[in-house]
This record gives C-alpha cells, structure tokens and sequence, in this order.
C-alpha cells in the first residue's frame, strides 16, 4: 500500500522552512485576533460607559417624567440643552408606564430635530383637542365675564392641537428610524449605521426602557485605526520572522548541503578545509569536524592499503597487484611512443636449495638484497620491477634500443653475482646468480592483439631455455611482426 | 372663529411677558375660604428634611419646588374645598365652572387657588389679602403650578392631586 507522507517527501529546507512559517503565521495570527479582541472590546466596553455616563441625567429626568406622565419636562429648554449636550447622542426613544396608571408613557427626541416629541398620539388625541377648542371658542363667542380665562385656555388649548399635530408629524418622520432599534440587552453596536444603542432601564416604580443611539463613527474610526496598527505590526512581525526563518534554514540547510556535496565526492578527494561550517561553534561545527577527521583517517588507510597492495613488503619492489594494474597500459604506452618494449623474467638460480641450506630468514634477506639490485638497475621513470613470488622478478622496461635491453639484463646478472652471496647448492658458480628470460619487441610491432600475457610466455618459455643453458645466463627473444627470434 | 392669527400672537406675547416679568394669577381669589371645609392637612417639609427613598417622584420634585418657604423651615399646609364641589373633588372631577379649591401655607400666608373653566383648571397665587403674589416667586406663577398639575397628569386628575399625602406629612 502507497503511502502520501507529505513530511518524507519535503527536503529539511523545505520542512523547516514551512513548518516555521506556518508556525509564526499562526503564533502572529493568532496574537494579533486576541490583541484586537482585547483592545476593540476594551474601546467598546470604555465608548458603553462614557454613553452611559451621559445618559445617567437623562434618564433621571425622564423617570421623573414618565412617572407622573409628564410631558413638559422632557421639553424645557434645560431638558433639551441636557439632551443635546453630548455631542455623539443621535437620539433616543423612550417607551414607559406610568406610575399612578395604566397609562403608556412614550416620547423620543432626535438631534436632527432639535426637540422631542410624543410618539403614541393618536387621531384620536387630535380629534378630541379640536372638540375641546370648538367648545371653548364657542362658550367664548356667548361672551361673558370670563373672557381672559377663555382666552386663556383657548390658548392653551390651541398650542396643544399644534404640538400634537407636530408630534404626529415628527413621529411619522422620524420614528422609521426608530424602527431598525430592536430588543437589545444592555448594549449593541449598529455598525452598518455606525450607531452604539444603548439600552437603560428607567427608575420610576412602573419601570420602562429608554434606548439611545449614539453615533459611532469615531469608535469605527478607532477600529479602523487599530486593525491597521495591528496590521502594521503583524506584517513587520512576520517579514522579520520570515527573514530570520530563511537566515536559520539556510544557516542549517547549506552546511548539510555542503557536507552532501563533500560526501558524495570520491573519498580521497573529501576535503572540508577552508569551508565556514568546520569553524562553527554548533553541532553542525561538530559534525562536519568529525566528518573531516574521519575522512582524513580513511583518506590515510587508502592510502596505506595501496601502498600496501602496490608494494611487495619483502623486496620494495612493485607487487604482483600493481604489475597486474599497469601491463596493460605499459604495452599500450610503448606503442604509442614508439620506443622498445623489454620484458625480463628474473630467476635466482637454485634458490629452493639456498633456503634448504642457509634457511628462510637468510633466504628473505638475500631476496632483500637482489631487489635493491633489480631496483638499482632501474635509470627511468618508465622502467618498473615487481615481484611476482618466490624468487621471480619482472623488469618492464621502455628503451630506444633493444641493445639497451640486453645491456640492463646482462648488468642485473653481473651485478648479482658481484654481491658474491655464498650459495654452495649453486653448483658451478658457487655464489647466488641469476637467469634472465628477455623478450625485446618495438613499439610498432606491437598491435592491439598483443598481450602482456603473450609475452610473458614468451619470456618464460626464454627463462627456461637460460636455466637449461647452465644458469647465470640469459636468453633473449626479439618480437618481429608477430614472430619470436630467439638471440641467446 | 373669533380669535385671528396676529391676536393670537398677541395673546401669546402677553402670556409670554406675564411668564417672565408680569406674571399674574389667572385664577380668582376667593374671599370667603376661610369658610370652606378642610379636606386635609399636611406639611411642607424644611429643606433639611431627607424623604424616604420610596417617595413617588412628583412629590420629591414638588418638595424640591417649595422647601425654601418659610425661610426653609417648612409650613404646615391646609386644604379647602368649595362646599359645592366636595363630591367632584372626591372624584377628581370632572369639575364644574368655579373656583374649586384653595391651598394654604400657613406660614407666610400664601393662598395657592384652582379653578375650573370648562373642566379645565387654572391657577392663581395670593397672599391671605386677596393680593396677587404670583410673581413675587417663579414657583408663584401659575404657568409653574400649570406645570406641575396639568403635566403631571396621572396624579393630578383634572387639575387636583390624587397622591395620598405620606406620613411624613401628616
């Protein structure tokens, strides 16, 4: 079953990069949403007590008012400057019950009006004042010795009809407004109108409500302005966190970028000198200074392992691994550079007899000194000996001359049997010596068919002919267009 | 229609000048209300004196309205009703014409009258001469008393109080 692991596909950079920023988004959101929270209802829980503390007089007065059912008052002159005296009141409306009746006690007063007026007036009201007018004008009209009371009830009477006319009027103007005031608790923030209602109980015994809208246009303003601060500073909050999250990936990411591209190079070429993170102070610092030293220490081991594989430990001379690695290229080298190729198989003579007679330590240490000779015969960078086993050498050899090739074989033969080496189971030489099967070929005789392995037979098959020959010989094989001549 | 616009206005001016400089009763001063019979007797509290936190709220304003009287030491208060109108003053009205009832600080001596015109009260303030004091003091006036009486309508029906007088009073 496929599995969507969406961490197992993310690169660090990506998971830490990702998971850090949908951290800070969420830690920025989620500080900014309480902060406003806080800071909004804070300005609204403050603009509800500064409309409170404004109303406080008004409804003092208005249940004053609403318990005896008194109209006059909520119209003086001193009511209204009391009305109007803050500057954010809109208007208020005013439902109650009188306390000595049944009697509905209602009225509102709007800042667009200047004034309040009566809201449950009826046709009725209105019809039943022009009765009352229509009767005292007619009582006036019989005249008679009350004339200035008339009068003055007449009046009376009339600026009556044309204040409940007015307040009809204004009740059917302005009360629409009043009808988007709906139940409220205790308070309600109409922003959609930028009103603040607020709802207060009246204080005669009957009870009644009285809700007043306040305008909250520079509480929306306060709003405005703290979303944008909040804005402001969450921005700034999360660019630098954005930032410092970049900073730390790259800071973490790169130097294992770094150590991915030193690893996946060879190990000989693994190399963390000179790179910054090897001089950090963190875990990274000490992860790639282990790395460094442990790939210095592999680094060493190769090194000592070729070294040990290359190199025959007894003699010095080339192993038989390293004779193996370059006979290839040392034919295709000689071909190239036209020069001559010589082979030489080296053989102590009766070295069995030597070890059975003077012992192995003794053996080794002559095998010791007849590779410094091999060795010594050696005058070009080109030129290699190995030691195959026992007591066979392999001289490689690239010469202008095959008369060169013979000059060297004839030397290591001489110069062996110079060391004067008793060996008494050499019988007729009486020291340690040496045959040499030699195999002399040109450059441009040798084709791509030709292998070192073909002319290693070769050489040996010249090795056993110098061994038959009495030893202490050596028996040369020129190469010629594909074709051995043997030249003792 | 007997009254035009510009007499009105005139009326109106008038009403407004007595209001303010020229205040006069509207209501007759009743010679004989010594003679009445007393329907109730109470006091008008000192300015010292705190109410009851119960107090209806007309009265706490009609107290706050009248305990400078008598140099703020309160007075006592006797109330007369017209002998022909102590059936209609049992039930608030409706009141015929005539005057209807007299209110009397005892100290110092102010006669405060409702009268009826057309069911309709009004008022006059005088000292215990007969003499016209309604503009000696703005709570003299009888737009003030109208004020009081006529707006507060659920406790003064038809121009007479209906709220029974608290113990403190008695």
């Amino acid at each position: 079953m496929t599995r969507f692991n969406l961490a197992s596909r993310l690169k660090i950079s990506h998971l830490l990069f990702y998971s850090h920023l949908l951290l800070v988004m969420w830690l920025v959101f989620t500080m900014s949403y309480n902060r406003y929270n806080s800071e909004w209802s804070t300005r609204i829980s403050h603009a509800v007590e500064l409309a409170r503390a404004v109303s406080n007089p008004i409804v003092d007065l208005v249940s004053l008012s609403a318990s005896g059912r008194n109209y006059t008052n909520i119209r003086l002159n001193n009511a209204l400057a009391l009305y109007a005296s803050s500057d954010r009141l809109l208007f208020f409306t005013v439902q109650a019950q009188s306390d000595f009746s049944e009697h509905e006690y209602s009225f509102a007063w709007s800042r667009e009006l200047g004034d309040a007026f009566r809201t449950n007036l009826t046709f009725e009201d209105r019809l039943a004042q022009q009765i009352e007018i229509e009767a005292l004008e007619q009582r006036l009209n019989t005249a008679g010795s009350d004339d200035v009371k008339l009068n003055f009830l007449l009046n009376r009477g009339k600026e009556l009809l044309q204040r409940i006319e007015e307040d009809m009027g204004h009740t059917k103007q302005y009360c629409p407004q009043f009808k988007r005031i709906t139940a409220i608790d205790d308070y309600y923030l109409d922003e959609d109108n930028a009103q603040l209602l607020l709802k207060q109980d009246l204080r005669n015994v009957a009870g009644g409500e009285i809700i007043l809208s306040f305008d909250a246009t520079p509480l929306l303003n306060v709003k405005s302005d703290i979303q944008f601060q909040l804005l402001k500073e969450a921005s700034l909050a999360f660019l630098f966190s954005l930032l410092l999250i970049i900073w730390a990936t790259r800071r973490i990411v790169k130097p294992l970028k770094n150590i991915a591209l030193q690893m996946n190079r060879d190990v000989k070429d693994i190399d963390f000198t000179g790179e910054p993170e090897i001089e950090r102070k963190d875990e990274l610092g000490v992860v790639v200074r282990s790395l460094d030293s442990l790939a210095k220490k592999v680094q060493l081991q190769i090194v000592e392992l070729e070294k040990r594989s290359a190199i025959d430990s007894l003699t010095g001379l080339g192993s038989r691994f390293l004779y193996e690695s370059v006979k290839a290229d040392f034919v295709a080298q000689t071909r190239r550079q036209g020069k001559y190729l010589g082979f030489l198989i080296c053989d102590l003579d009766n070295f069995k007899a030597f070890n059975d007679m003077y012992g192995h330590p003794e053996g080794d240490r002559v095998l010791r000194r007849a590779g410094l000779t091999v060795q010594s015969a050696l005058k070009r960078d080109t030129d290699g000996a190995y030691r195959l086993g026992g007591e066979e050498f392999i001289v490689l050899l690239q010469t202008q001359s095959a008369e060169d090739i013979q000059q060297i074989a004839v030397q290591l033969c001489a110069q062996l049997e110079g060391l004067e080496i008793e060996h008494l189971g050499n019988p007729g030489h009486l020291v340690l010596t040496l045959s040499i099967g030699v195999v002399c070929a040109k450059g441009v005789d040798l084709d791509s068919n030709v292998s070192m392995d073909q002319i290693y037979e070769l050489a040996d098959k010249a090795l056993y002919r110098a061994k038959d020959s009495g030893r202490n010989a050596i028996n040369v094989v020129h190469w010629k267009n594909g074709k051995e001549v043997i030249n003792e | 229609m007997r009254f035009r616009l510009p007499k009105i206005m005139a009326v109106a001016c008038i009403s407004s000048l007595s209001l303010t400089a020229f205040a006069a009763s509207i209501a007759s001063y009743p010679a004989d209300w010594r003679d009445w019979p007393v329907v109730g007797e109470s006091m008008v509290p000192g300015r010292d004196v705190v109410l009851p936190e119960e107090t209806p709220l007309f009265i706490q304003e009609a107290v706050a309205a009248y305990n400078w009287i008598n140099d703020g030491q309160g007075t006592k208060l006797t109330t007369h009703v017209h002998p022909d109108k102590i059936e209609q003053y049992k039930t608030h009205g409706p009141y015929s014409d005539g005057i209807t009832v007299v209110g009397v600080y005892e100290k110092p001596g102010v006669v405060f009258v409702t009268e009826h015109l057309s069911g309709k009260p009004i008022y006059g303030t005088y000292d215990v001469n007969g003499k016209d004091i309604s503009s000696t003091h703005p709570t003299f006036e009888p737009q003030y008393c109208e004020s009081c009486h006529n707006t507060y309508q659920d406790i003064c029906i038809n121009g007479t109080c209906s709220v029974p007088v608290i113990d403190l009073f008695k």
